[in-house]
């Protein structure tokens, strides 16, 4: 079969828009004469893809054009289709005329579509933000081929398997595939640089199985590169390629090291796959056999304990009974006593990371986005029906010539249709944006960050769908009004409703105070949030946050315990006091509002703890760790840290009894302690701590108290101090100064350098990291950030609610003077009789103003009347998300009163002044 | 003489189709009248204008033949009437007046 190069046409899509959007006659004038410029000049002059663009250029302009202008008919006769008078006034061209129409009316009062359409954007926007985070959540595919047969292979009691049981499960009937995963950190160098990474150890056929394909480089790794001795391979995630290597592709090929060992990266997966955890990317993958290399734990393979995750691929999507039957068998022989699940893994992530509290933030925020919505939708109908007025003539024309109601409504819908469509499609951009910045700024482990909410076909759905919703929404209550306007009484000149009252016909009255409680409901609710992050704040206020700097500080391999840590300090802080900008330095294990431990101890001469104080606001306190219920004293359950000399100046605590840790407090002087105020109080009451005694193993009682300090909220904003006991780090105890990784390694625990700058001081990443560098090269400092930046990532929820609450509640004001001057508007012109036969009887203008002023503030009056008990119900509804906030605040109710009140007036007075103008002779002559 | 006043654009317009004489149609009269105000004009805007200008009496128009290159579309071909004519006559000694006038201020001053 040969095929002739077809000659470029004109883009077919401008041509369907040409023909169904330009009426008749115009329309084979132009589409002809701009298929013939196309061929013979444009495409020759400029080539294809100009040619294109100024085809469609043509095309939009010549649109908006012709439907600006008269609709001209009287081109139609020349090409014989005269039409009926009654097709003209009818069934003219059916759907495709009304299309027209609609566009010509919209065109021909650009300002009031322009309003329509900016507002029904921000409202749909918003709901497409959310669901767009929402689908990217829980209804995405993942981006693997298998997505239909992929199960997750699970104990049912939960927990991970070992190396061994994986290698005895591999090859189970009903399974074309079995691949197993795990998660270490490990440290990777490339060129100078060292950071810790986390890094999945995953089995060779990982990516086949997963269907994926590399998105630079040739190839993930396979099969091959199991084989010890093998030059291992790595492969980067996405955005470990973009943040790290600036998406160079150049990278591939190069030589890395992982702990000590080279390691080649083949390749890169693609944007989007998370992996086997499915919520959040490692930085890269390696083959499991080569895992030891990277974590420089030679047992790794042998761990008897489990650890790695399995997931498999289904024969067929039925084989899922077999598959489970021969899983459990061979598990089984390995010894394993539970029952296996399949898990069949549904659409987008596994929501195994939702912390508590989540649901109810991305509740609230679909609050928010509804109410933005349904207030745009009110504010709509509201000025769509005050624009009933000025097109009263062309419908009773239409009416008066016989188009019925149905055709009337039905042309009516399809105008409303086009404005909510125009809305919908500036809101899909506006919407992904939004979400990409909420995602963006919520704290660490809320929402993965590398989430991707991209627009696809389940997004273009839903926003379509809401467009088309809120046209019905908006768009009946207008319609209706307009589809029963009077033929004979508008062309006659009358209203035929007898004397128009100013606030009767104006306009849908009634929609304005719904607007007005909804708006004033989202205003008291940023109002409650923004009160919660400025309490919240206050809890660490002292500390001066802002001068605070922390750097986290990772141990490259296992140092020597308390004296090495109590020496770094010394050491680190010493050299880093000699520099200008920096008031004092400490290290400590805890790392405010981040992380911190807890520890039961005793205290000499106090039998039992007294029961801890409820706590409203925030979460439970955790459960005592394991074995505490079996020793029959109950003992105290205690934050701890060990901190270095300077740690509380450096947050800015004053010490209010006894003495500061010193250099002298090591190993082989007295073991000591400082203890907070809450402790201090609790535990002794009005009696000094110093010098008392508290145990750490079972009553020896070798801790001495020699001081105590003021109150932090360093555990959480939201939580009172909990009962705090420091200890000197130089004392650590060496089962303390590291912990144990899943696979059986031991890692020194991550420390915190804490740095206090003189006011209006400054340090960089750099200097720091030099600074610890010459003390100890193999301590790691992966990044710097203030006690301040933390606070606002733990306040990211609130914060982001408030801005959202703050921004909504302000587009609501505006609408509300929009939605409110236009009906004012219109009220004043229609009633000009009315305000003419009362300025005639008497009525001072000043009178006429207070009139409108005072009527229009009635009207909204009675919407904060529903709007702020609105507000006490929200308040109450979410009462954990709220902090220090009573549920009806003066404050914020008369805040958002006045504010409402005020633009009220101000829209009110324009409308109220022009009333007050009316010459009552013109007025009264115009009938 | 309100209906025989020309807005500017008209003005071109009638111009251009009196140039063009017996070629006058839309794809001609928008290439013209681009090269000569130096920018694009939607071939719709022309249409529209000429349809208010048909109905004021000033041009008429009629239907050509069709050609395979325009999609079997008839060309719609423009001519000026004597209305027209008068229009662009007086348009034109307006702006002669009007130029003169200038002309002889710049000189005095």
């Amino acid at each position: 079969m040969t095929t002739t190069p077809r000659a470029p046409e004109p883009p077919r899509l401008a041509r369907w828009l040409l023909r169904h959007l330009l009426d008749g006659a115009a329309r084979s004038a132009i589409v002809g004469d701009l298929d013939e410029e196309f061929v013979r000049f444009v495409l020759p002059e400029r080539g294809r893809r100009a040619a294109r663009r100024w085809y469609w250029r043509q095309t939009l302009g010549s649109i908006v054009a012709c439907l600006r202008g008269p609709s001209d008919r009287n081109l139609a006769h020349d090409e014989g289709q005269a039409p009926s008078f009654r097709t003209f006034i009818h069934d003219r061209g059916g759907l495709s005329s009304d299309v027209r129409d609609g566009l010509r009316s919209c065109l021909r009062r650009p300002g009031l579509s322009l309003v329509v359409i900016l507002t029904l954007a921000v409202g749909i926007g918003a709901n497409t933000a959310l669901f767009a985070i929402v689908n990217a959540l829980f209804l995405k595919r993942l981006p693997i081929a298998n997505a239909e047969r992929l199960v997750a292979i699970e104990p049912k009691e939960g927990g991970w398997f070992s190396y061994a049981e994986y290698l005895a499960m591999r090859s189970a009937t009903g399974l074309s595939a079995v691949v197993a995963g795990g998660r270490i950190a490990s440290v990777l160098q490339a060129g100078d640089q060292r950071e810790w990474v986390t890094v999945d150890v995953v089995t060779a056929n990982f990516f086949d199985a997963l269907g994926v394909r590399p998105a630079a480089g040739a190839r993930l790794f396979g099969e091959d590169d199991e084989a010890v001795g093998r030059g291992p391979a790595g492969v980067l995630s996405d955005q470990f390629w973009r943040q790290r290597f600036a998406r160079d592709p150049s990278v591939v090929g190069q030589t890395i090291r992982l702990g000590q060992s080279p390691f080649t990266i083949v390749g890169v997966a693609p944007a989007g796959f998370a992996g086997a955890s499915l919520a959040h990317a490692p930085d890269l993958w390696i083959p499991l056999t080569q895992g030891p290399l990277a974590e420089g734990n030679r047992r790794m393979l042998d761990a008897q304990g489990g650890w790695l995750g399995l997931l498999g691929i289904l024969e067929t999507r039925d084989s899922l009974a077999t598959a489970r039957g021969n899983l459990q068998a061979r598990w089984r022989q390995t010894g394993g006593t539970d029952d296996i699940l399949l898990r069949r893994i549904p659409r987008g992530l596994d929501l195994g990371w939702a912390p508590p509290g989540h649901d109810a933030y991305l509740t609230m925020l679909g609050c928010f986005v509804v109410l933005i919505l349904v207030i745009g939708c009110l504010n709509v109908s509201t000025l769509l029906a005050a624009g009933v007025h000025s097109r009263r003539k062309e419908l009773a024309i239409r009416a008066a010539l016989g188009a019925g109601r149905l055709r009337l409504l039905r042309q009516l819908l399809v105008e409303h249709a086009a404005l909510a469509a125009a809305g919908g499609l500036l809101a899909a951009p506006v919407g992904l944006w939004t979400a990409r910045v909420i995602v963006g700024s919520t704290s660490t482990g809320d929402l993965p960050r590398d989430l991707d909410v991209g627009l696809d076909l389940n997004v273009l759905i839903f926003t379509g769908a809401v467009s088309l919703i809120s046209a019905l929404v908006f768009g009946v209550a207008p319609a209706l009004r307009w589809s029963r306007v009077s033929g004979v009484s508008v062309l006659q000149g009358t209203t035929g409703e007898g004397m128009p009252r100013l606030f009767r016909h104006g306009g849908l009255w009634w929609l304005i105070p719904w607007q007005v409680a909804l708006g004033s409901e989202l205003l008291a609710s940023a109002g409650f949030l923004m009160k919660t992050v400025q309490q919240l704040k206050l809890g660490i206020e002292s500390a001066a946050p802002e001068r605070v700097w922390f750097a986290t500080l990772e141990f490259e391999s296992l140092p020597a315990g308390p004296t090495h840590s109590g020496d770094l300090a010394d050491r680190l802080t010493a050299r880093l006091q000699h520099l200008p900008d920096i008031e004092t330095a400490a290290i400590s294990t805890l790392r405010p509002l981040a992380s911190s431990s807890r520890t039961p101890l005793d205290v000499e001469g106090i039998d039992n703890p007294p029961a801890s104080r409820p706590m409203p606001w925030g979460p439970p306190p955790p459960p005592p760790p394991l074995g505490a219920q079996l020793v029959e004293r109950e003992r105290w359950i205690v934050s701890n840290s060990y901190v270095s000399p300077g740690f509380f100046r450096s947050l800015g605590l004053p010490l209010l009894q006894g003495r500061d840790f010193e250099a002298r407090d090591d190993l082989s002087s007295t073991r000591v302690a400082i203890v907070n105020e809450t402790f201090a109080r609790r535990a002794f009451g009005r009696s000094s701590p110093i010098g008392r005694r508290l145990a750490r193993d079972a009553a020896r009682f070798d801790i001495e108290i020699i001081g105590v300090v003021k109150d932090l909220r360093y555990e959480h904003l939201r939580e009172a101090a909990p009962d705090g006991v420091f200890f000197p780090l130089a004392q650590i105890p060496s089962d303390e100064a590291s912990t144990q990784t899943v696979t059986g390694a031991q890692v020194a625990r991550d420390l915190t350098l804490i740095v206090r700058v003189r006011p209006g001081g400054r340090i960089g990443a750099g200097q720091l990291r030099e600074q610890v560098a010459a003390v100890d090269p193999r301590v790691l400092v992966e990044r710097i950030w203030t006690f301040d930046e933390e606070a606002g990532r733990a306040l990211g929820q609130e914060r982001m609610l408030a801005w959202l609450g703050s921004a909504f509640g302000v587009i609501a004001l505006l609408l509300l003077v929009v939605g409110l001057y236009g009906t004012l508007t219109t009220a004043v012109n229609r009633g000009r009789r009315e305000l003419g036969i009362r300025l005639a009887l008497g009525a001072s203008p000043l009178s006429l103003r207070v009139m409108v002023v005072g009527r229009s503030l009635l009207v909204v009056a009675c919407g904060l009347l529903v709007g702020l008990p609105l507000s006490y119900v929200a308040a109450r509804s979410f009462a954990h998300l709220l902090y220090g906030v009573r549920p009806i605040e003066p404050l914020v109710a008369g805040g958002v009163a006045l504010a409402v009140l005020l633009t009220t007036a101000l829209s009110a007075y324009l409308p109220a002044r022009r009333a007050a103008h009316v010459d009552p002779i013109v007025a009264l002559r115009v009938e | 003489m309100k209906a025989d006043r020309l807005g500017r654009f008209e003005h071109f317009l009638l111009l251009v189709v009196v140039r063009l004489g017996e070629d006058a149609y839309g794809l001609t009269i928008r290439r013209e009248l681009a090269r000569h105000i130096g920018r694009e004009v939607a071939v719709g805007a022309i249409y529209t204008a000429l349809a208010r200008l048909e109905r004021r009496g000033l041009v008429q128009s009629w239907l050509g033949e069709p050609t395979p290159e325009r999609g079997g579309k008839a060309k719609r071909y423009y001519r000026v009437l004597p209305a027209g004519k008068k229009a662009l006559t007086q348009a034109e000694a307006a702006l002669v007046g009007l130029s003169r006038d200038v002309e002889r201020a710049l000189k005095r001053s």
